[in-house]
C-alpha cells in the first residue's frame, strides 16, 4: 500500500497517464475454486454458513462457471459431520442440512468431492472482538469533502489477534475490506476505516469484523493488495499467486484455490449523522 | 577493461529529460548498463540488480541514488568532476557489492580565481560559487540546487501538495606543502512530499568526508579517508496517525597506498574499515487517536573490514597483468536475536506448498561488544590485457566479489522506503564470480574504437522473499526470505567515435539475467517452484544511439536514441470470483514482458560567443524529450473494472513528449 502511494505521487508529479491497453495472455488448466465460510455472528447469534464452488476461467472472460455436482461436508472436533447439498436456484453453492453449532476454536475439517479429486481444509472458528463503536467525522482530500467512518474494537492483551474488517452500504462504491494485526497494538483499542462520498444522513453502512487465523490473515492481506495494486512493474511488487488453506488430496498438481475461513463475526449497523 | 569514463562535458551534453542533466540515466546509454525506466531509482550493470552497485560520492558510500523516487538522480552536476564505471575486473581496492562499482567524484574549488556558474531549468535552479582560500593554497567549492516543480502542482489540480528536494554539495582542498594536501568534501540532500497531509515522506544522504593525501616519496602516495555517510528518511502518516523514523549510517576508514616499484611494476594496498549502524526505526502514534503505540524495531551494528592488494606487471611487451585480492570479512554484532526450533525461521506446508514464519521459542539479548556471527572471504581479481598490435588487444579478467549487505525490496525496482539488511545468521553473503573476455581496437589514429566484451557471472545467495513476504517494519525479516541463486550472461558492443564534428557512441548489449530459488529440502518448492525466472531487469536487447554534432561555434545538436525489450513482468494466466472480488491467478513469475521500450531525445545548444570584455558566458539548452511521443509502460496493471465489471490490463507511461528549455551560465 505504501509502494503505492509512491506511485501516485509518480502520477501527481508529471505527466503520466493510465490507459488500458490490449494484452494478450495465456489460459492456465481450469482449476477449482472453493469459498467456504462459517461465519457466527456474536450480537445476533445468526449463522452465514455456506460453500460455493467455481471453476477458474480465462482472464478477459466474462462468466462465472459454477462446479457442479459435488460432495461436500464439514466434520467438527466431536466428529460430527455436517452434509451440504447444492441449491437449486444457485448452482455451485452448497448449504447445509444441519447447522454447525456456534463453537469457539472448535476445529473443521471441510471435505469436498469433486470430478473423482478429493479436497481437504481445516480452520477453527476464530473469536473477534466487539465492534464498541462507530465514529463520523469529514475529511478533505484535495479540497473535496469525504466522510471517514471509523469503527473501534479494543484488542485482548497478551495473544495474537488477527482480523478482518467488511464495510458494506449505500454510501460506499464498493465492498470494502481491510486486515488488521495487533502487531502494534497489543492490548490497546484500534480501529478499521473507510471513507464514504456523497453519503446522506440516515444512509446504513454495514460495519463487520471477522476473526482470521494467521494463515487468514496473511492470504486476505495478499488478496486485498493485490486487488488495489494490481500487478506490473516499477514500483509495483512482483504478484504472486493465493495459495490457501485447502489442499488436494488425489495425486494431482490441480491445487485448489480459494479459501476456508471459520470466523466469530462482529457486526454493526451505523446510521449515517 | 569493463571500465567506461565519462567527463562531465560529455554527460551535459546528452539529452535529458526536463533538461535535467542526469549522471545515473547518462551510465545507462553505455553497453551492459540499463535503467529499471523512467521512475525508477537506481541502475542496472550487466544484469545485476541496483542494490549491488557501490555508488560512492567522494568515497562516500550513496545508498539511494534517486531525487523525486528516482526520476532524477542526487549527482548536481556542476559539483561533479568525472565518473569512472566499473562492470568488470573490479580494482581489489572496490568492495562491498556484487554487480559494479560507480565511482564519482566532486570538482575540486578553482583555486586561482573566483567564478560562479548555475542553471535555470524547468524542473530546478542550480548555483555553484567557487575560489581560492589562503594564497592559492586552498580552494572552496559550494554548490546548491533545488527544484519547484511542486509550485506547478495546484495547476495541474493538485492542492495541498508539496514535493520538491534540494542537495548541497562542497569541498575544500589545502595544500599543506609539496607532500601533503587535504580535501574535506560533503554532501547533503533531501526530498520532501507531503499529499494533503495523507502521506509525508522526507528522506535524503548526507555524507563528508576527510581526506590527507601525503607523499612519502616520489615513488609511493597514500590517501588517508574518514568518511562518514547516513541515508535516513521519515514516513508520516497522517490518515493513520503515526510516523516512523529510520536509517542507516557508517563510519569507514580508508588507508590507500600506490606505490611505484619500477617500470611497468606497481603496487596498490590498503585498507578499509566500516562499522554500520542500521536504525530499522521508531514507529510513533502522532496523536491520541491512533490505533498504533510506540515502537522500536531492534538495531543492527555489524563492522566490515578489508585489507586489500594488487600488482600490475608487464609479463613481456604484449602482455600486461594485475593481479591481486580482497580479504574482507564482516562481523555482525549483538543485539537482540530470536532463536527458533531448529534454528529454522521458515517453516514450509508441503500439503499446502505454502512457506509462513516460524514462532521465535525465545529472544536474547547479546551485548553490542558480542561477534554473533562472522564472515570471512578471500576475493581474488585478475586482468590481463594482450597486445595483438599497437591498435588491437585481447583482455580477460576475473573478480570475486562479496556483497554482504542486502536491499530488502520485493517490488520490480527498489523504492526509497526500502531498507537495508546485514548478513548474519540467517542471510548469507552474496558472491559474485565474474569471467569477462574482450576485444578493443582503434581506428583511424584513434579517431573511432571499437570494443566488444562478453561476460559470465554467477552470484549465490541472492535473496528472494516468499510469497505475501511482509517487508516493511519487520523485525524479524529471516522470517520470510530464502537464498536463492543469479546468473547473468551477455555480450557488448561499443562503438565510438571521439574525434571531430560529430561524436557519439552506439551501444548494444545483447543479454539475459535470471535467478533460481530452490527449496531447502527435496518437498520444498521453492520460488516459483525452483524454476529460473528472469529477474526484472533482464534485457534481452538494449541500444543505445548517441550523438553530438558541433554545427558551428555558437550551436551544437545532439541526440538520443534509445531501444530496450520491454522489461520481464508476471501475467496472470487466470480469473476466478471469490468473496466478491475478481481474483487473477498468475502465471510463472516473470514469463511476459512489458511491450519494447523506445524513444528519441533531441537538443539544442546555443551558446553565444562571450564578447571580449563581458563578464559573463550564457548558454542556452533547447531540448525535446520522446520526440514521437511514444507511450512507454513503466507498468502494467490488471484489474477490475468497476464500470463495466470486466477485466483489463491499464498501461501506466510516465514521460510522453517532453519540451525544455535551460538557461546555464558561468561567470
Amino acid at each position: 500500500m505504501k509502494k503505492t502511494l509512491f506511485v501516485l505521487i509518480g502520477v501527481f508529479i508529471f505527466s503520466s497517464c493510465e490507459a488500458p491497453i490490449e494484452v494478450e495472455v495465456d489460459d492456465s488448466e481450469p482449476l477449482l475454486v472453493i469459498e467456504a465460510q462459517i461465519n457466527w455472528i456474536k450480537e445476533t447469534r445468526k449463522t452465514e454458513q455456506k460453500v460455493v464452488l467455481s471453476i477458474s476461467s480465462s482472464y478477459f472472460s466474462n462468466t462465472f462457471k459454477p462446479a457442479i455436482g459435488a460432495e461436500v461436508n464439514i466434520v467438527d472436533g466431536d466428529e460430527n459431520r455436517y452434509v451440504f447439498s447444492e441449491t437449486i436456484e444457485s448452482p455451485g453453492h452448497y448449504i447445509p442440512l444441519d447447522t454447525i453449532p456456534y463453537v469457539l476454536n472448535q476445529e473443521l475439517h471441510l471435505n469436498i468431492t469433486y470430478k473423482d479429486q478429493k479436497y481437504t481444509g481445516s480452520e477453527n472458528l476464530i473469536p473477534v472482538s466487539t465492534i464498541d463503536s462507530v465514529k463520523q467525522k469529514s475529511v478533505f482530500f484535495f479540497k473535496k469533502e469525504r466522510t471517514q467512518f471509523n469503527a473501534y474494537c479494543m484488542d485482548p492483551k497478551n495473544e495474537r489477534n488477527f482480523t478482518f474488517f467488511e464495510f458494506k452500504g449505500e454510501p460506499l462504491e464498493a465492498l470494502e475490506c481491510k486486515v488488521y494485526s495487533d502487531d502494534f497494538s497489543d492490548g490497546f483499542i484500534y480501529d478499521g476505516f473507510i471513507f464514504g462520498k456523497n453519503i446522506k444522513v440516515n444512509d446504513e453502512i454495514r460495519f463487520r469484523q471477522y476473526g482470521l487465523s494467521k494463515r487468514g490473515y496473511h492470504y486476505w492481506k495478499l488478496l486485498i493488495e493485490q486487488n488495489i495494486q494490481g500487478s506490473g512493474g516499477g514500483a509495483f511488487q512482483i504478484p504472486v499467486n493465493l495459495n490457501g488453506n485447502i489442499k488436494n488430496l488425489s495425486p494431482s498438481n490441480a491445487y485448489p484455490l480459494g479459501y476456508f475461513r471459520a470466523s466469530e463475526v462482529s457486526e454493526l449497523y451505523y446510521l449515517v449523522k | 577493461m569493463s571500465v567506461n569514463k565519462l567527463s562531465i562535458a560529455s554527460i551535459k551534453s546528452i539529452p535529458a529529460a526536463f533538461g535535467e542533466v542526469d549522471i545515473i540515466k547518462s551510465i545507462t546509454l553505455l553497453p551492459g548498463v540499463s535503467s529499471g525506466g523512467e521512475g525508477a531509482t537506481g541502475f542496472n550493470v550487466r544484469g545485476g540488480a541496483a542494490d549491488q552497485n557501490l555508488i560512492l560520492l567522494d568515497e562516500a558510500i550513496i545508498f539511494n541514488s534517486g531525487h523525486l523516487l528516482g526520476f532524477f538522480s542526487v549527482f548536481n552536476p556542476d559539483a561533479i568532476k568525472n565518473i569512472h564505471l566499473y562492470k568488470g575486473g573490479i580494482p581489489s581496492k572496490y568492495g562491498g557489492r556484487a554487480a559494479a562499482v560507480l565511482n564519482i567524484h566532486q570538482k575540486d574549488g578553482n583555486s586561482n580565481k573566483f567564478s560562479a556558474q548555475g542553471g535555470i531549468g524547468l524542473i530546478s535552479s542550480r548555483l555553484l560559487i567557487e575560489g581560492p582560500l589562503e594564497e592559492q593554497k586552498g580552494s572552496f567549492l559550494l554548490s546548491g540546487r533545488s527544484s519547484y516543480v511542486h509550485l506547478f502542482l495546484p495547476l495541474a489540480g493538485v492542492d495541498n501538495s508539496i514535493a520538491y528536494f534540494y542537495d548541497l554539495n562542497t569541498k575544500f582542498t589545502y595544500k599543506v606543502n609539496e607532500n601533503n594536501n587535504i580535501y574535506i568534501s560533503g554532501y547533503f540532500g533531501r526530498d520532501v512530499f507531503d499529499i494533503d497531509n495523507l502521506f509525508d515522506v522526507r528522506y535524503g544522504n548526507s555524507v563528508a568526508n576527510f581526506r590527507w593525501n601525503h607523499l612519502f616519496s616520489k615513488k609511493l602516495f597514500s590517501n588517508l579517508s574518514l568518511i562518514y555517510s547516513n541515508y535516513d528518511y521519515t514516513l508520516d502518516f497522517g490518515l493513520a496517525n503515526f510516523d516512523w523514523n529510520l536509517g542507516i549510517n557508517n563510519f569507514n576508514l580508508k588507508y590507500d597506498f600506490k606505490h611505484y616499484l619500477k617500470n611497468k611494476l606497481s603496487l596498490e594496498y590498503g585498507l578499509n574499515s566500516i562499522y554500520y549502524k542500521f536504525d530499522p526505526g521508531l514507529i510513533n502514534p502522532t496523536n491520541e487517536t491512533s490505533g498504533i503505540q510506540t515502537k522500536k524495531l531492534t538495531d543492527k551494528f555489524a563492522f566490515e573490514n578489508a585489507l586489500y592488494g594488487s600488482v600490475k606487471f608487464q609479463l613481456n611487451p604484449k602482455i600486461n597483468v594485475q593481479v591481486g585480492a580482497r580479504f574482507s570479512s564482516f562481523l555482525r554484532l549483538g543485539q537482540e536475536f530470536n532463536e527458533y526450533k531448529n534454528d529454522n525461521p521458515l517453516i514450509y506446508y508441503s500439503d499446502l506448498k505454502i512457506y509462513e514464519s516460524a514462532k521465535a521459542i525465545k529472544t536474547i539479548d547479546y551485548d553490542i561488544e558480542e561477534v554473533i556471527k562472522s564472515f570471512y572471504n578471500l576475493e581474488p581479481r585478475i586482468s590481463i590485457s594482450y597486445q595483438l598490435r599497437s591498435d588491437q588487444s585481447v583482455k580477460m579478467s576475473y573478480n570475486r566479489m562479496v556483497q554482504y549487505l542486502h536491499l530488502i525490496s520485493n517490488t520490480n525496482s527498489p523504492t526509497p522506503i526500502d531498507v537495508w539488511a546485514p548478513s548474519g545468521r540467517f542471510i548469507e553473503p552474496q558472491l559474485l564470480d565474474q569471467f569477462a573476455l574482450g576485444y578493443f581496437k582503434d581506428f583511424k589514429n584513434s579517431s573511432y574504437s571499437l570494443e566488444i566484451e562478453g561476460f559470465y557471472k554467477d552470484i549465490q545467495n541472492r535473496l528472494d522473499y516468499i510469497d505475501g513476504a511482509e517487508l516493511i517494519a519487520n523485525n524479524a525479516i529471516e522470517q520470510v526470505l530464502l537464498n536463492g541463486h543469479a546468473r547473468a550472461k551477455g555480450i557488448e558492443v561499443l562503438m565510438k567515435k571521439s574525434k571531430g564534428k560529430l561524436t557519439g557512441w552506439i551501444a548494444y548489449t545483447l543479454s539475459k539475467s535470471e535467478q533460481k530459488t530452490l527449496g531447502r529440502t527435496p518437498e520444498e518448492v521453492g520460488i516459483n517452484n525452483g524454476d529460473w525466472y528472469l529477474t526484472p531487469h533482464d534485457k534481452t536487447h538494449d541500444l543505445s544511439i548517441t550523438t553530438s554534432y558541433q554545427i558551428s561555434e555558437k550551436w551544437a545538436l545532439n541526440t538520443n536514441l534509445i531501444y530496450q525489450t520491454g522489461q520481464p513482468i508476471t501475467y496472470p494466466n487466470a480469473q476466478y470470483e471469490f468473496s466478491g472480488f475478481s481474483i487473477p491467478n498468475y502465471a510463472s513469475r516473470n514469463s511476459s514482458r512489458l511491450p519494447a521500450y523506445h524513444r528519441f531525445d533531441i537538443s539544442a545548444v546555443y551558446s553565444p560567443q562571450k564578447e571580449n570584455k563581458s563578464f559573463a558566458s550564457g548558454q542556452w539548452v533547447f531540448g525535446i524529450y520522446n520526440l514521437y511521443n511514444r507511450q512507454n509502460a513503466a507498468s502494467i496493471r490488471f484489474q477490475n473494472n468497476s464500470d463495466t465489471g470486466l477485466n483489463e490490463a491499464v498501461r501506466l507511461s510516465i514521460f510522453g513528449i517532453i519540451p525544455s528549455i535551460t538557461y546555464n551560465f558561468k561567470f
